[in-house]
Formats: C-alpha cells, structure tokens, sequence
C-alpha cells in the first residue's frame, strides 16, 4: 500500500491548484491490493491479483459541480485533472439548492486491519481452497467458489482543510459443494481470516449438499419458512437500498412513505448500520468525510429513521447521515454495515416450532418488482428443506418466491440468538440472524 | 508501452511457461447526468493499466496494475508467473488452448463523429432540455437525461506473437421519468430501461434516438400508468417489443451459450447453465422459427470489436438454428475441451480483469412478421415493453420478468394501457411458443451497458439484435 504521507502529498497537490483555479473540491483516493482466487469442479480455473489506485475529485465553483477521475497523482496529474475540472464546470449548470462541503469533523476509528490477511499470498488462498476440495472430494462431491485477501486505503480530503485515512484488510469467501441433484452452499467475510473457521464452512457446506439428495417437489403456495442468515442478508440488501434511501421518501418513491415512523414487526427487532459491531468489515467515514456511528433503521420494531446523503441533506434541510458513497449521484444513500441484531431463541428452537414448513438455505437471483412495497422476486437455491413436525423431514426443489419485505417483517414470528456475518456487495459484510415468518409466498417451482 | 509490454513478455520468455499474454488498455469516459434541467454529474474518468495472463504446467495465473514503469510490469509478470505456479498445484488436468492464427493486425470501430470532439455544451444542453420538457408534466417528480462516452484502446502482445491494436468508441444515453400521483410511483424510460441504448457508434447514434422527440410522449406515459389498471393475471398471448426482447435472449440464451458456465466455472456465484454439451445438435430450445447468433461482426453493434482479449478474430456463429440448440460462447481454454475452436467470445471488463466468456451481440435474426401483422394475430393478450425487473433460476430455465408498459390487445387491436406486468414461464417452454418474429425493417441492435458476471464481478458492454415477437399463452402476473 501506499502509506499515508502518500495521499497528504497528493492533498498538497490538490490546495496548490485549487487556490489556482479558485475550485473548491472534495476528493477520495482509494487504492486496493485485491487478490482472488476462484475454483470450480475441485479445480482452481482463476487466480488473480490487482493493485489500483484512483482519485476522483468532485469539484465545486459558482454552485456548478463536476467529477474528474484520474490514475496520476504526481503535480502534473493533478493540474491537468483541474483543467479538465475547469472545462466540465464551464459548461455544467448551477444546482437548484446551494452546494457546499463539510467542514471536517471528527471521525471514529474502528479496528480495521490484520496484517496476515493484507498480505496473504497465493499459497495462503491455495491452501484454503485446498481444504474444501480435499473435504467436498472424501464425499465425492464437487466445491466451487472463490476465496478473496487484501487490503485497501481509502482517504478523503477536501478544500475545507479536511483530509482523513483508513487502512483496512479484508477477507471473503463463498463455498458451493454439490453432488449429483443436491448442493449446500457457505460464505463469510471479515478483516481477518482468523475470524472463522475454514473447516466449519466446508462441513456446512457438504452436509447440506449430502442433506439435499434426491430432492421431491411440492406445490407453490404461502408457507411458513426458516430463512437462514444469507436469505435474511440477501433481503436487507435491498430493504438499505430501495426503502432507507431519503432522497426516495421526500420524492415519494420509496415505500417509507407507507411505513416510515410506524410499528412494522410485532417483534422488537432492530436493523442498524453498525460499523462498530463484531465481524463487520467497518466503513469509518463517507465519501463526505461525515463520521458514520450506529445509525438504526428499524428500531424495537419500528421503521425508525433514513440515510440522507450529504447533496440530499442540503436539498431537504435534513442532517446529513455517513452514507454518501458516490459523487455522481450526489442526493443517494445507502447503508453500509447492515446489522439484524440477534433474537433470543435458538436455530434448534426455531425449526422445532415449524409444524409444516421450509427452511432456506440461500436466495438466487432477488430483484425488486415493485418499489412502493418493496416486492422482491428470486429462486431459491443450493439447500431447500421440508420441515414437517419440528424436523427438517426431505429436501424440495427450487422455487421461485415472490414477497412484500413488509409483509414479512409484519409475519416475523422469531429470531435467532445466533447470527452470521455474511459477503456483501463492495466486499463489505452483513450480519443476519436466521428468522422464521409465516405465510412466505412461493409462486412458481423449478425442475430442480 | 508496446516495447515496455515487450520487455514483459521477454521476462515470462524465460520462466518456462507454455503461453502468456500482456494486454494494455487505456479507458477515457465521458459521463453526463442531467435531473429536471439541473446538471448532476458530469463526469470525465481516465484509467490505464496491464494485466498479464500466464499459463504455466497447465495452470492460469493472472496480474494487473496500473503503475506503467519497467519495474512494476515486471513485477506483474512475475506475481502471474508465481500464481500460476499456485493454481497449478491444484490441477486435475492442463489446460489446453484450441489453435489461433497469431494476428498482427490494427481494428479501428467506424464512428462517423467522434463523441469526444463534440462540444461538451451540446451536450448538456440535449439533456437540460429534455427533461425541462418532461419536467412539464406536473407529475413528474424527478426527469433524467444521461449521456455517456467511452473510448477504449487496447494493445495485445502474446507468446505466440499476436500484436493487436484496437480502438473501439461507445455512445449511448436514455431519458427517464419517474412520476407520483393516485397514491403510487411509475418509471417510464426511453429507448429502453437501466441505462437506455448504447452502441459502439459515435455521436451519430445519440441524435439518431431522438430524445427530444420522445421527451414529452415518455413523461405522458409515466403519468398514464400511475392511473392505469393493475395488469391482470392469466394465460395470454404476448407480442414483446424490442427492447424487453434484447433482455430476454440476455437472460435466457446468452448466459445459458457461456461455455465456461456450462462447465460449472459460475456455480458459486450466478449459476450454470441447462444447455450441457449433450444437447448440442439435439435439444428444442423454441419453435423453428428461433434462430440466434453470436455476432461480433454486426457495425455498430455494442459487442462488436475486431479481436476479442485472447487474440480471436470477431466472427458470427449460431447458437440455436430452426429452434435446435447448436452451439455456444467459447473461450480457447473451453473450446479445446470439447474439441472445438474458439469463436472468439473471451473478452475482459478492463485492464484489471481476467477474460471471461462473454456476450458478443446475440441475436434472434428476423422473422417475416409486420407489427401490425404481430398485433394483429393476438385475439386477447399483450403488447409489452422496457424492462423493469428480472431474475432467472440457476440454471437459466425459471424466469421472472416485468416490464414498464402493458397495452391490452383485443382482437387484433392495442387497447388500453396496464402497470405493473408480470411474466413468468420457463425457457424452453417459453420460446417454443413463439410463432412470430417481426421483419428486418423492426430489427434493431440493442446495447446492453451493464451486464454482469464473474467474481470478481466485471461489468461487460453487450448487443442484442431483435424485432418484435409473439409468444402464445404466456403466464402472466403472480400475487406475493
């Protein structure tokens, strides 16, 4: 990496030609060591390694905005990104609201980096790997996946004197192991590989996918089901992106105009954006430089509060929240470090309480169909069980299921005490409970 | 950088390895957005970098900076060389590649204007002004306009002595209307929904697509659909149009060709595939009026180029001929597999990413069919366009689309316009019950920007060239 005398070096370039172009700017520089290693019929078929380092620079002059990316950091680099700065902003038109950045504030530290894991070379990876396949071949089954290491600096620094840096490692994976009609599926992420254990993953795995043989298939139709972690995470997804965002509300484009401020789960549950919280991979500050603290969404059940960005803040005279990630799109937001915090009663507990059900192991291909709801649409995949009498009894094949995340928050009936921290996009992660809902609705089945 | 990619391919000369490639990309993008005649995003983003590919005992290795000098292209020659070594300590077999003619040869995309020659302000103003006029519409919250531009250059050195050197330009933009009213939300987009139509064309294409034009009958739409009747469940004949066309070959034909997912290489992520090798030469995929190519030679095409990233020359293949299944998406490494050639469909999402088996332009080639004739066939269904949402199973046969627009067909006539249109079915199914395509005058190439695959994931430009079509009795709507 780096090192943070680097990006001061580069903040000094950035005050030397905004004094000279009279441009104010916010700019971040991120810069990723990101190594990947993928396998796939007990193979490794890909096996890649990439160092990147980008600055964009969102600059500001007479209330006109405009985003210049560049790859060069020494003065030259600089200077010519300000003449292209110059050029957009000559042509750009003024904002409807007056557009300013943030005085620099203070931002919390999260511990954010194991050094083992931003530095794990190929054999580390290769080794990991080799583990689940030797595990998936003892049942002569097949792994598939990938297992990802690195590390990543992300600094923000802006004309109003702010600058801020963040050194973070990262680590995640996703394990498919599959035999003949059945397959189990595992996935994790974190900062540090010593944060789980390899060998539990790969036994989950096979033991759902020896579990999920010979699967029978049932009628669509409304059930009551046992979402695991990834199912639940899968869900929250979309629930920070589509229903928190405050841009949505004020434009009543979101379905917080129906449920924001009212009781949405008899259960008193809370989903907040943690970065503090045990396993997640923190995000200390936002594109903005805004600190990002525990921030709640839903709250003892009730759908509590929304992100705004820092453009969205100023346009709605709101406060803004830490969730400004892009400089394109300066009026959205989005949760980052999602956190469905734990119930009370056990995963055994739960299952025992289904007198005819299905338990989940894993969502495919979600998608919203309608926003104002917050209808999602997906199959389900890689470990899908009947429950009947407290006891997961055969597995079902895929279905395709169709549900109103309102509705299941309203048909929560329990959430576990254990949780599990799960990839998400951006090589960030989600912790989830598994959760039990009635009346879950399948519409259509697979051959599968 | 050719010699400083010489000097890199010189260092893997001696490691031993059987094949090695080193591939310089330099990307310039031009992005506009533009929200109720405000200027959002302007956006001017530069990147250029390498990313070597090698082949050592059988086994891949691959890495990608973007530091230019001597000494950091060798150190990523060195770092491919030494994962290549890793991965090889878990193979099963070699990998072997299928035979290609070492190009040395120059492809320049024809663009008749180039989009970054032409004044910035034009630009803005395009936008600005369409949607001041769909901002004219009181129930239209929110007007887009979005322009974007992208020039690549790419530079391909082998170990079997390829010298490729492509230029290839990108234009494409959309309008989108978001209206609130009657208690509900709508989008309507024009020319297509996500991110509109793109093409590998110059500024010719975006005055061809006509915004301003459309401006105001795609604000009026969005109005009309929030006091719209919620579309009705059942089987009924569809006719779709071009663009929800261009999603549902993406989705159910492209994807399932990828010869690397049917051999299992995107289980862990987006799924294989239900088109296995046995099938070839054999299988139904729809009625025999389906036939749908792969083709990297269309002009303007947005998956058209002149070589793809391992060296293969642009070519036109079939995928399903009279509705039976005929081949696939091929890399060197997949083809050789099966004993084939490749087709020149591996292509990578830039200087940072490994060659994937991607999208070239696949097309369902046009049929004989009037859209008054498609219309005109349908006794009681749909016509449908502009996708909204969409999912498929793991396997690519279990579908679920949904698309903006809905007009009622009754006896042969388009009626009254519905939302929130839903279909579902399963892929096989599906396209054997197409019984029309529309003629060539309706076929048009369609640009996919943003699709999606791999880990890590890479985002790869993609063409699909269709007309209109008729299915018959499609299930339609489902109730969470």
């Amino acid at each position: 990496m780096r090192g943070e005398e680097f990006y001061r070096g580069v903040s000094r370039y950035l005050s030397i030609y905004s004094s000279a172009t009279g441009i104010e700017y916010m700019a971040v520089v991120r810069s990723a060591r990101h190594a990947l290693t993928r396998f796939a019929n007990n193979v490794i078929h890909q096996n890649v390694s990439v160092e990147r380092t980008t600055l964009s620079i969102l600059g500001l002059k007479d209330n006109k905005l405009a985003v210049v990316s560049t790859e060069r950091f020494d003065e030259d680099g600089v200077e010519e990104a300000f003449e292209r700065l110059k050029e957009v902003l000559a042509v750009s038109k003024p904002m409807e609201y007056q557009f300013k950045f943030p005085l620099p504030k203070m931002v919390p530290s999260y511990a954010a980096y194991d050094e083992e894991t931003a530095k794990a070379d190929p054999n580390v990876r290769a080794r990991v790997v080799k583990g689940f396949v030797e595990r998936a071949e003892k049942e002569g089954a097949d792994a598939f996946g990938y297992f990802s290491t690195g590390e990543e600096e992300f600094s923000v620094m802006s004309s109003n004197g702010n600058f801020l840096y963040h050194l973070g490692s990262f680590a995640n994976l996703n394990l498919v192991v599959s035999k003949n009609d059945g397959s189990g599926y595992a996935g994790w992420a974190g900062i540090s590989m010593n944060e789980t254990s390899f060998e539990d993953l790969a036994e989950s795995a096979v033991s759902t996918a020896l579990n999920a043989q010979n699967p029978v298939e049932i009628d669509p139709g409304k059930y009551t089901v046992i979402l695991s972690p990834d199912a639940v995470a899968d869900a929250l997804g979309f629930f920070g992106w589509v229903a928190c965002n405050g841009r949505a509300h004020e434009e009543k484009t979101g379905p917080s105009v129906k449920y924001l401020g009212k009781r949405v789960s008899q259960l008193p549950i809370t989903v907040a954006d943690d970065p503090a919280y045990e396993g997640i991979v923190p995000v200390p500050f936002d594109f903005f430089g805004h600190p990002r603290h525990r921030f709640s969404l839903i709250e003892d059940g009730n759908f509590a509060r929304l992100t705004y960005s820092h453009g969205a803040a100023l346009k709605y005279g709101k406060e803004p929240t830490g969730h400004s990630f892009m400089l394109t799109s300066l009026e959205d937001s989005f949760p980052i470090n999602l956190v469905f915090e734990p119930g009370e009663v056990s995963v055994e507990e739960m299952i025992n309480s289904v007198d005819r059900g299905i338990y989940i192991t894993r969502f495919h291909y979600t998608n919203v169909v309608d926003p104002m709801e917050l209808v999602i649409t997906g199959m389900t995949r890689d470990g899908t069980f009947l429950i009947e009498g407290g006891e997961l009894t055969k597995p079902i094949k895929n279905m395709r299921f169709n549900f109103g995340f309102f509705d299941l928050l309203k048909n929560l009936e329990m959430v576990s005490r254990e949780t599990k921290t799960v990839a998400s996009e951006y090589g960030l992660s989600v912790v989830a409970p598994y959760v039990k809902v009635h009346e879950f609705s399948f519409t259509s089945k697979s051959d599968h | 950088m050719r010699d400083r990619l010489k000097e890199a391919l010189d260092f893997l000369e001696g490691s031993k390895a059987e094949y090695f490639d080193v591939r310089f990309e330099s990307i310039d993008e031009e992005e506009i957005t533009v929200e109720n005649a405000v200027v959002k995003g302007y956006s001017i983003e530069q990147t250029q970098g390498v990313g070597i590919k090698v082949l050592y005992d059988g086994a891949w290795g691959f890495s990608a900076t973007n530091r230019l000098s001597k000494d950091a292209l060798l150190k990523a020659a060195k770092d491919a060389l030494e994962i290549a070594k890793v991965s090889a300590t878990l193979k099963k077999e070699r990998v072997e590649l299928s035979s290609e003619k070492p190009y040395k040869d120059t492809y320049r995309a024809e663009v008749a204007v180039d989009p970054f020659s032409v004044d910035r302000g034009k630009k803005v103003e395009l936008l600005v002004e369409a949607t001041r006029i769909m901002k004219k519409v009181s129930e239209i919250v929110r007007a887009e306009g979005e322009l974007r531009f992208r020039k690549i250059k790419k530079l391909f050195l082998s170990s079997e002595g390829a010298e490729i050197d492509q230029e290839i330009i990108v234009s494409g933009g959309a309008i989108r209307a978001h209206a609130v009213g009657n208690g509900d939300y709508q989008m309507r987009s024009y020319p297509a929904g996500l991110e509109g139509d793109s093409a590998a064309r110059g500024w010719e294409f975006i005055e061809e697509m006509k915004l301003l034009e459309n401006a105001e009958k795609t604000a009026g739409e969005a109005k009309d659909l929030l006091y719209a009747e919620v579309a009705p469940s059942g089987e009924y004949d569809l006719v779709i149009g071009g663009s929800q066309m261009a999603l549902q070959i993406h989705e159910s034909c492209g994807h399932p060709a990828e010869l690397d997912r049917v051999m299992g290489y995107e289980i862990s992520f987006a799924g294989g595939s239900f088109m296995t090798p046995e099938k070839i030469g054999t299988f139904r995929y729809g009625s025999p009026i389906v036939n749908i190519t792969a083709d990297a030679t269309i002009p303007g095409g947005l998956g058209t180029f002149g070589y793809d990233d391992e060296g293969v020359k642009a070519q036109k293949s079939f995928i399903v001929k009279d509705g039976i299944l005929v081949g696939y998406l091929m890399s060197r490494e997949t083809a050789a597999k099966l004993g084939l050639v490749s087709n020149g469909a591996a292509r990578a999402h830039g200087w940072w990413s490994i060659p994937l088996i991607r999208m070239t332009n696949i097309n369902l080639l046009p049929g004989n069919a009037s859209f008054e004739e498609l219309i005109g066939g349908v006794e009681k269904g749909f016509y449908i366009d502009t996708n909204k949402s969409w999912s498929i199973d793991d396997k690519r046969v279990n579908f679920q689309f949904a698309t903006e627009v809905a007009y009622e067909i009754k006896n042969g006539k388009l009626g009254k316009l519905y939302k929130n249109f839903v279909y579902w079915g399963k892929t096989p199914e599906f396209w054997a019950k197409c019984d029309a395509v529309g003629d060539e005058s309706l076929w048009h190439v369609w640009g996919v920007m943003n699709c999606g695959k791999g880990q890590p994931m890479q985002i790869m430009h993609v063409g699909h060239g269709t007309s209109p079509a008729r299915f018959r009795k499609v299930r339609v709507g489902v109730k969470s």
